[in-house]
């Protein structure tokens, strides 16, 4: 099982590296936003005040994006090519190329992020404060990917085609980083509301709770988020049984 | 191996296959012949368990991770290379085997370093073909196998093909072409009216429909 799981991720490390354009909405594009806001603010894109905050909203882009675009879509698109099918009677189990390809993924977003923050230490040393930051964030993806793996299978199970599922994600992240704009001015009690269904939510009360960026944190906190945590994880497990290997849009 | 009394019905209500009852031979090449959308991919399907076969009636057959199958298409993605694909069956296959590029198939070895996207169709089908050849399994599937090769390489498959037979191991493919199929170890079914319409050797299948070649012997029965 493991020896299965180690080939098939080595495989697939493979084929997402040798594809450039991954890095483009992951890293690249939050990379230029950043130069660019840095470039007209006189190196203080942040502000004073929310560089914390700030640097979390692009953690939060780039881990969603990573997971929409360099996980569910492969899923979906390993789905419709038949890879899936002939993959899963070769490896026994289609659990196995589910987990190799989140592996790749985690180990991807976590290398964007990596990039990303020596961007921003690069560009603005008064970020240099935030290493510890840093650090912990990188150490918390590694939970906190699954969980919105876990928040975005549903997609698995929808019988559309990869062009409307990648409208339909477009239109999900747009929704989604709106809603944690600090312009929005939520009361906090919506914002742990909205924790339940908004998986940019989530991350940045699971961000701001890990690494105790809002020197507030309590047991209830720590009790919703993994109680929400634990239900996205069971609950994303059912497409992953239920998701079928053969394409969804065509006959074979 | 035997599925009894098997019917099924498409999304679009189309009845598929009405009171079906299969038996394939062990340790040979049962050929399943029928026209386009007679349902022979969505069978093998249900024997690979791709399509979930639990509590249907299908006997006697191993479990998915003793089948191989062949699906047509090939399904890598362009930048992986012939070699990193065939390793990477062999290994899912037998983890502890360790497989390079001087067991490699000969009819491979020229390619062994080209990546997917610089083959043409037939070649990444041959890849496809010959490592699911190289899987140690039980029962194989192949989907029109030949479909997309030149006749020297369609007939080397399928030679390949029969030679799996031989060696005790069961062999289930689909197939429109009536040149080069084995001619021992065989057994031919036909998939017609939703159910299978012939079972038997070529030879007798010849002999019921009074025909000189098995083309002709097809066609009658399938009409």
């Amino acid at each position: 099982m493991w020896r299965k799981l180690n080939i098939l991720s080595r495989f697939e490390l493979r084929q997402t590296w040798d594809d450039k354009m991954v890095l483009f909405y992951t890293l690249i594009a939050p990379v230029v936003f950043f130069v660019i806001t840095d470039l007209s603010s006189n190196g203080h894109p942040f502000g004073v005040h929310d560089l914390a905050s700030q640097l979390l909203a692009y953690w939060v882009y780039i881990v969603l994006v990573g997971v929409l675009n360099g996980f569910q879509f492969t899923l979906i698109g390993m789905r419709e090519s038949n890879f899936l099918k002939m993959f899963t009677v070769i490896a026994g189990d289609k659990r196995l190329i589910f987990f190799s390809n989140l592996i790749v993924q985690v180990l991807f977003i976590e290398v964007e992020v990596f990039f990303f923050d020596l961007v921003v230490l690069g560009l603005n040393p008064a970020s240099l404060t935030l290493l510890p930051m840093m650090a912990g964030g990188l150490l918390l993806n590694v939970i906190l990917i699954p969980i919105v793996v876990g928040f975005t299978n549903f997609l698995l199970i929808l019988p559309l085609r990869v062009n409307l599922v990648s409208l339909i994600t477009a239109g999900y992240i747009f929704v989604g980083m709106f809603l944690i704009s600090p312009g929005l001015g939520l009361a906090p009690w919506i914002n742990e509301v909205l924790a339940a269904f908004n998986p940019c939510s989530y991350m940045i009360q699971f961000y701001s709770v890990g690494l105790d960026i809002l020197r507030r944190v309590t047991l209830l906190h720590v009790g919703l988020l993994t109680g929400v945590a634990v239900f996205y994880l069971l609950i994303g497990y059912y497409p992953v049984r239920h998701m079928k290997l053969q394409s969804n849009t065509n006959r074979y | 191996m035997r599925i009894q009394d098997f019917s099924y019905q498409l999304p679009d209500d189309r009845i598929l296959f009405d009171h079906l009852t299969a038996d394939f031979e062990p340790g040979k090449v049962n050929i399943l012949l029928g026209v386009n959308g007679v349902g022979k991919t969505t069978l093998l399907d249900f024997i690979a368990g791709v399509s979930e076969r639990k509590g249907l009636p299908f006997k006697g057959f191993p479990e998915m991770s003793r089948i191989a199958y062949q699906m047509q298409g090939a399904p890598f993605t362009g930048s992986a290379k012939v070699m990193e694909a065939i390793q990477m069956m062999v290994n899912l296959d037998q983890p502890t085997a360790d497989f390079d590029s001087n067991q490699l198939p000969e009819s491979l070895r020229e390619i062994a370093n080209s990546r997917f996207r610089d083959l043409s169709g037939g070649q990444r089908r041959l890849v496809i073909l010959e490592g699911i050849c190289l899987l140690q399994r039980d029962l194989y599937l192949f989907d029109e196998p030949e479909s997309g090769l030149d006749v020297k390489v369609a007939a080397q498959m399928m030679s390949q093909i029969t030679a799996l037979a031989d060696k005790g191991k069961t062999v289930i493919m689909t197939t429109h072409q009536f040149r080069n199929l084995p001619e021992r170890n065989v057994q031919l079914l036909v998939l017609a009216g939703k159910c299978i319409a012939f079972t038997g050797t070529p030879a007798k299948l010849m002999a019921e429909t009074n025909t000189q070649s098995l083309e002709d012997a097809y066609l009658k029965t399938d009409s």
